[in-house]
């Protein structure tokens, strides 16, 4: 991982001159977190970090809605960002979508081995000890001062991680590192299979108790990479009043679900609303849902392939898989 | 009289409580804009009503809201407390399909005032735009009530068109007060049989120009036509010490918890909604 | 003096407070740990920190103002009535389990709602029948940062308990007559001189762990640093990730902005009063449009400003207690205390 560090660096470098600025990670408040990093100046590189904690779908940013405030483009100016597999899949989205346009955005793509759970590993070990770790393709290895604590990669790899179809970056305009193999027999919607073996009223349950958790702090509708409706969204308009301001398990559902709809075929699965969820909600299984059913009816996979659009956005008078 | 600066204590001390009251007058000032009597249930209540020229209070339309408005009355009167509604939002839209009779909740009133007792002696500039001479409307019945303490008394009043001016039935009586009060009214666009000023209120404050000689000038209205007043009354020679003003800022609670109507240290609904320049000046820059 | 209580008998203790009190006490609930109304012989965690910090126990995220009531007398149709009850939020409480930085949130919330300015009534009146029960922090986070904001991780003076755990007991000292109440004398032993020792120590080793990530110096210095970097450039830079959620101020024990909104079910409802969040832009919006803080840096600027500038100013209280909930949660890993740094040292 060092090397491509090094390559993306060179790399981050060549391009920053044709660029307002570039999105990559830096470092986090501990050695278990990173963080976005936007760059404008050259001498700001070498803040770069690229390890097995660079979660964030820096594909958040790039909607004109959510430009950071004094990093807004004048028209012409690119953005430059480097981008996992996973999350080239929201930029792909987006270009079908047309919130974006291609052509100002230049893409750093890489190889990736897969993102590591802190609460996964907060479940294992205290982790506020930990003062140093050792990280490749394959393993973690993580230091305190008294001793040695390794982990199984697969044991605190995010879900979706496990599940990757998509290791290396689908668009791009410099790919960096070596292709990686992807994982054979994925099951993109196995977490959705598991809920749905569930009787309804098991289903029902489940939700409601995740529902009651939500404290509506909007972080995972703020977080969407399609998310992109800022004050016009359904839940911050009160003339209609479409969610009432009660924070419960019913409303709270109304909420969750309308936006879900909201993502059928949009939801590019980065799993990004259930990471920031403060409450640890998997509020993503709902968009994942709707996507399943969507590739059910019409095959389709979302951030995929620029050129197909999504089956909500079209119709057809006699639409044969209806 | 209208000693105040006490704190809404509220029904059963609770401050988060309205009185009620009921609208027994509800009539249009322009087309979005209406105006509504209120009177306190509690009649021993509304015999000791009393209130400061520039506060203002909570009034709920219980299922909608509650939303902030200046009580716009004179502070002489007990009969009734008058507001002024301009629709713009869920509450105030509520409020506009009311009808005579309705019952509401009065919380207030809430806030500080114009500083009259500092203005004695001196000359008296209002400026307002639009729904900006409500808040200037009990303020002025204040002046006139106590004509001998204030030198002149000059009110530039202006709006889109004649339709959009308020109170018509007020300044038309105020013109007639005395020699020394002057009423100057503007339009953004002359119409036809119109015979008064036609400009912008800030156009019309050079044109008239005032003398900052002994002046306090208070200006309310649009933040864009304020704006442009302050820079003319600069060019005057006003220092912000004589100039004041009356923010808004989105409210809910109204005594200074619910944090949102800030600036800086300062919040508009304890702390104001009347400032003068100077104190405006020494806060941070977020109007 | 103070008494001591074994491990497994802390539920039989809590079993027998909540037969008395309402008694919230931190849970594991799916992954998250919360501090959740108690129900007799649920396992409680003494050794995480809850995601949302007790303000909520007496600041509830959703609560009743008042219940009103139109009546209509069918004989006199063109008349209707209108009747108004305020809520009294009266029930005996107690809050166990908490760390002394929560302790800390609830004292700054009595500074804000019941100090010189307007009361409020429900914080009052749900404070004055509360009880609270803080247990010596020993498990110092990587964000943990009490003691650089005047804090202590093992000591809790508006508590009415202080819990010391040693191994499996809890040395239980009472630092109020009421507090004393709630010692259950059957499930207690008495404290030997050497265990006020052993407590002692761990209290010590506790202070010990925690790093400080900067000088604050005097409040009033404090605000007039942050009023004077208003203008700074740096408030764009620091939050050009920050996504505008409301994480950060839904977790902190001291952010206390809300809003009010009727909720109408007929001709009957409630008034109700919920957590707002200053970091979303509707927050400030006006009926007209107008915004005063429209963009993301304006809000995190005056989120902070309020609690290390403007709080200062009105309340001679700092708005923080180093309980790192909102450097621990941020999504993007917006880290409040290298941005108080920036601001100190600018």
């Amino acid at each position: 991982m060092k090397d491509i560090l090094a390559e993306l660096k060179k790399k981050a470098a060549e391009i920053l001159p044709e660029v307002s600025y570039f999105i990559c990670y830096g470092s986090g408040f501990d050695l278990l977190h990173s963080a976005p990093l936007f760059v404008k100046d050259k001498g700001d590189i070498d803040r770069l970090v690229l390890n097995r904690f660079c979660i964030h779908n820096l594909t958040s940013y790039l909607p004109p809605q959510k430009w950071p405030p004094g990093w807004l483009l004048e028209p012409g100016e690119k953005i430059g960002l480097v981008l996992k597999g996973c999350d080239s899949r929201s930029v792909i989205h987006l270009l079908a979508e047309k919130a974006i346009l291609r052509s100002r955005v230049i893409i750093i793509g890489l190889p990736c081995w897969g993102m590591i759970d802190v609460n996964k590993l907060r479940n294992r070990i205290d982790i506020n000890r930990i003062n140093r770790v050792e990280q490749d393709k394959e393993s973690i290895m993580l230091f305190t001062d008294a001793n040695e604590v390794s982990a199984d990669i697969k044991d605190i790899l995010y879900d979706k991680c496990i599940n990757c179809q998509y290791p290396n970056t689908l668009i791009s305009d410099h790919f960096i590192g070596a292709k990686k193999e992807p994982d054979k027999g994925v099951q993109p919607f196995g977490k959705v299979l598991e809920l749905e073996r569930m009787s309804l009223l098991e289903r029902s349950a489940f939700w409601d108790k995740e529902f009651a958790r939500c404290i509506r702090c909007k972080a995972c509708r703020n977080v969407c990479p399609v998310c992109y409706c800022q004050n016009n969204c359904l839940l911050d308009t009160r003339v209609p009043h479409w969610i009432k301001e009660r924070v419960d398990a019913n409303s709270n559902r109304w909420y969750h679900l309308i936006r879900a709809f909201h993502l059928a075929g949009r939801c590019t699965e980065c799993g990004e609303c259930a990471r920031v969820c403060p409450m640890r909600i998997p509020i993503n299984l709902l968009a994942m849902k709707m996507n399943s059913e969507l590739f059910e009816l019409f095959g389709f996979r979302s951030g995929i392939d620029v050129n197909i659009k999504p089956p909500l956005m079209t119709f057809q008078l006699e639409e044969d898989k209806l | 009289m209208i000693t105040n600066g006490k704190k809404y204590e509220g029904p059963g001390g609770n401050p988060y409580i309205p009185m009620l009251a009921t609208v027994t007058k509800l009539y249009s000032e322009t087309p979005n804009i209406k105006s509504l009597h209120v009177v306190l249930d509690d009649k021993e209540q509304m015999k000791h009503v009393s209130f400061e020229p520039g506060q203002v209070a909570q009034l709920s339309l219980f299922g909608s809201g509650e939303s902030t408005f200046v009580i716009n009355s004179s502070p002489l009167a007990k009969e009734h407390l008058q507001f002024t509604i301009m629709k713009t939002g869920e509450v105030s839209g509520a409020f506009h399909d009311l009808s005579e009779g309705a019952k509401i909740g009065l919380r207030g009133p809430l806030g500080n005032w114009f500083p009259y007792q500092h203005m004695e002696g001196k000359n008296i500039v209002l400026i307002a735009g639009g729904l900006g001479l409500a808040p200037l409307r009990p303020f002025m019945f204040y002046l006139l009530a106590n004509r001998h303490k204030y030198k002149n008394i000059q009110l530039i009043y202006g709006a889109r068109s004649p339709g959009d001016l308020c109170y018509s039935q007020d300044w038309t009586i105020w013109r007639e007060h005395d020699s020394k009060v002057k009423i100057t009214l503007t339009i953004d666009r002359d119409v036809p049989g119109w015979e008064y000023k036609v400009g912008f209120v800030p156009t019309i404050v050079k044109e008239e120009a005032p003398s900052a000689e002994n002046t306090i000038a208070v200006t309310c209205g649009p933040p864009i036509m304020i704006k442009f007043v302050l820079q003319e009354l600069e060019k005057l020679g006003f220092a912000p010490e004589q100039i004041y003003t009356t923010l808004e800022r989105r409210m809910k609670c109204g005594l200074g918890l619910c944090g949102r109507c800030n600036i800086g240290p300062k919040y508009v609904c304890i702390d104001g909604p009347v400032f003068s320049l100077a104190e405006l000046k020494a806060l941070p820059n977020e109007l | 003096m103070p008494k001591a209580i074994m491990q497994d008998k802390l539920n039989d203790w809590l079993d027998s407070i909540a037969s008395k009190y309402q008694l919230w006490a931190p849970q594991d609930k799916d992954g998250a740990c919360l501090l959740s109304p108690y129900t007799p012989g649920a396992p409680v965690n003494l050794k995480c920190r809850p995601q949302l910090s007790a303000k909520k126990a007496l600041f509830p995220q959703t609560e009743c103002l008042l219940k009103y009531q139109y009546h209509k007398d069918k004989s006199k149709p063109e008349e209707t009535e209108l009747s108004i009850s305020a809520a009294n939020p009266n029930q005996k409480t107690v809050i166990w389990g908490i760390a002394p930085c929560d302790v800390s949130g609830i004292s700054f919330f009595e500074n804000v709602f019941i100090g010189a300015g307007y009361q409020d009534t429900y914080f009052k009146t749900r404070r004055s029948n509360t009880l609270i029960a803080a247990i010596a922090c020993q498990h110092a986070e990587s964000t943990c940062f009490c003691e650089a904001v005047g804090g202590s991780p093992v000591s809790a003076p508006d508590a009415d308990l202080l819990l010391t755990r040693i191994d499996h007991e809890y040395v239980v000292e009472a630092l109020t007559n009421e507090g004393a109440t709630l010692i259950d004398e059957g499930l207690f032993t008495t404290v030997e001189e050497a265990k006020l020792n052993a407590m002692q120590q761990v209290k010590e080793a506790a202070l010990s762990k925690l790093s400080k990530p900067f000088e604050l110096g005097s409040l009033p210095s404090v605000a007039d640093k942050f009023l004077k970097a208003f203008e700074s450039p740096y408030w764009k830079e620091a939050t050009a990730a920050c996504l505008s959620c409301g994480i950060c101020t839904f977790v902190c024990p001291t952010c206390y902005c809300f809003n009010i909104t009727d909720e109408a079910q007929g001709m009957h409802g409630q008034r109700l009063r919920c957590w707002d969040a200053c970091m979303f832009s509707t927050y400030t919006l006006e009926a007209s449009g107008h915004n005063p803080r429209n963009i993301k840096f304006q809000r995190y600027r005056n989120r902070l400003s309020h609690k290390f500038s403007y709080l200062i100013t009105n309340n001679n209280v700092l708005g923080c207690t180093g309980c790192g909930r909102c450097i621990k949660e941020c999504p993007v890993g917006i880290d409040l205390r290298s941005i108080i740094s920036h601001i100190l040292a600018e």
